[in-house]
């Protein structure tokens, strides 16, 4: 038999193969002396490991439990501490967007659907006559402008699109007004850009 | 596992030395492992005092100082700590924690790679220092071997620990280690092997 590799007797010193390999090295030692020699050496080396296995020193041995648990109640306050902020956060954030909730819902008119007026613009235009803010354009009135002298724009591609310049009361600013069909017939709207 | 309870059943030499045998009685280690599980510190404090020899012993033999093994120890039993939970307490807490040893000794000297050891330079450790072991005393001898393990590989002198200094079998160490029997076989066949010489010298001219 031939010398078996120096990693399979380091196992085979350790008890680390199989029964018939054992059996087979054991064999083989009777007849090989540096093979033999070889062995003993890993089993002195494998005393001398076990050998250096000394306790753990008295003062760490008392000391290593309390260290252990006190940096546990350290970790635990800590984690404590996160979890009381973690609770307060999130009431907070809780009770914030219940006021923003309560405040939208109670501020809102009711809901409904919008059309987009159609709008058209026109260039500012030097007014024909004198137009004061105040009196055409109260909300839920008539303009004081007559309607006749208003421009009705029926075959205005933009259909019931009343468009007409102004004046501020100071006849010195000019703008547009434009007014915004409307179903109610005795309701007027009218938009003013300056 | 053979090492069920704390002391390592398959280490007869911590046994004769009459190192600490935390919770031989399994029902009153897994007794105190349900109290600690429940929020019991107390209880978990009796666990570490129960432990801290398999765990100091483990680390110390993985980093080479006391002082790296005090923190290694304090760290391994705060993540058997924050993990309790989902321990199942009828798995073996000893085997348990020596897997969590190795794991934040793994960490620690990742975390200092400057102080990572270099493989042994067998040639010329054993022109260095080919001393006749066996004539030192039993003092000399631990040192020295205390040196050369802290110099292999971390993964040699991981597995080398737990299977010839704790006692673990193969299978054990490759659980603790969370690898292969084979790789293990391979681990410590290497490490003894480099071990010799270091020891030893290089003898095998002679064989």
């Amino acid at each position: 038999m031939t010398c078996p590799k120096e990693l399979e007797l380091s196992l085979f010193a350790g008890g680390d193969v199989r029964e018939l390999q054992a059996r087979r090295i054991t064999q083989h030692l009777h007849s090989c002396q540096a093979c033999a020699q070889a062995v003993h050496e890993f089993r002195v080396v494998r005393s001398a490991v076990m050998e250096s296995r000394a306790p753990m020193p008295p003062h760490l041995r008392s000391a290593l439990p309390t260290q252990v648990l006190s940096r546990i109640a350290v970790e635990q306050g800590n984690s404590d501490q996160v979890s009381l902020w973690h609770r307060l956060r999130w009431g907070i954030a809780g009770v914030a967007t219940a006021c923003v909730s309560i405040a939208i819902l109670g501020l809102q008119p009711d809901w409904q659907a919008l059309e987009l007026p159609q709008v058209a613009l026109a260039p500012a235009r030097p007014p024909a006559q004198g137009f004061a803010l105040s009196e055409p354009f109260r909300l839920g009135s008539s303009p004081a402008q007559p309607a006749a002298a208003r421009p009705e724009t029926a075959a205005d591609p933009l259909d019931a699109v009343k468009l007409s310049s102004i004046a501020d009361a100071d006849g010195e600013g000019s703008g547009v007004r434009v007014r915004i069909p409307s179903d109610n017939p005795a309701i007027e709207i009218h938009w003013l850009i300056d | 596992m053979a090492v069920a309870g704390v002391a390592p059943v398959g280490n007869p030499v911590a046994w004769m030395r009459g190192d600490s045998a935390p919770a031989r009685d399994p029902e009153s280690a897994q007794h105190l492992i349900a109290a600690a599980q429940s929020g019991d510190t107390a209880a978990f404090g009796r666990l570490v005092e129960l432990h801290q020899q398999q765990v100091f012993r483990t680390a110390r033999a993985i980093l080479g100082n006391d002082a790296d093994a005090q923190d290694a120890a304090q760290e391994a039993f705060l993540r058997a700590f924050r993990h309790l939970a989902s321990f199942d307490p009828k798995r073996d807490l000893a085997a348990w924690l020596y897997k969590l040893t190795v794991n934040v000794c793994r960490d620690m000297v990742r975390r200092r790679p400057g102080k990572e050891t270099a493989e042994i330079d067998t040639e010329v450790l054993a022109a260095s220092d080919p001393g006749p072991f066996e004539t030192a005393s039993l003092q000399e001898q631990r040192d020295l071997t205390r040196r050369a393990i802290a110099r292999l590989p971390y993964k040699e002198r991981a597995a080398i620990t737990l299977r010839d200094l704790e006692g673990l079998t193969t299978a054990e160490v490759a659980a603790a280690l969370g690898t292969t029997q084979a790789t293990v076989r391979s681990q410590v066949s290497a490490a003894r092997a480099k071990l010799r010489r270091y020891i030893l010298g290089d003898r095998r001219s002679q064989t």
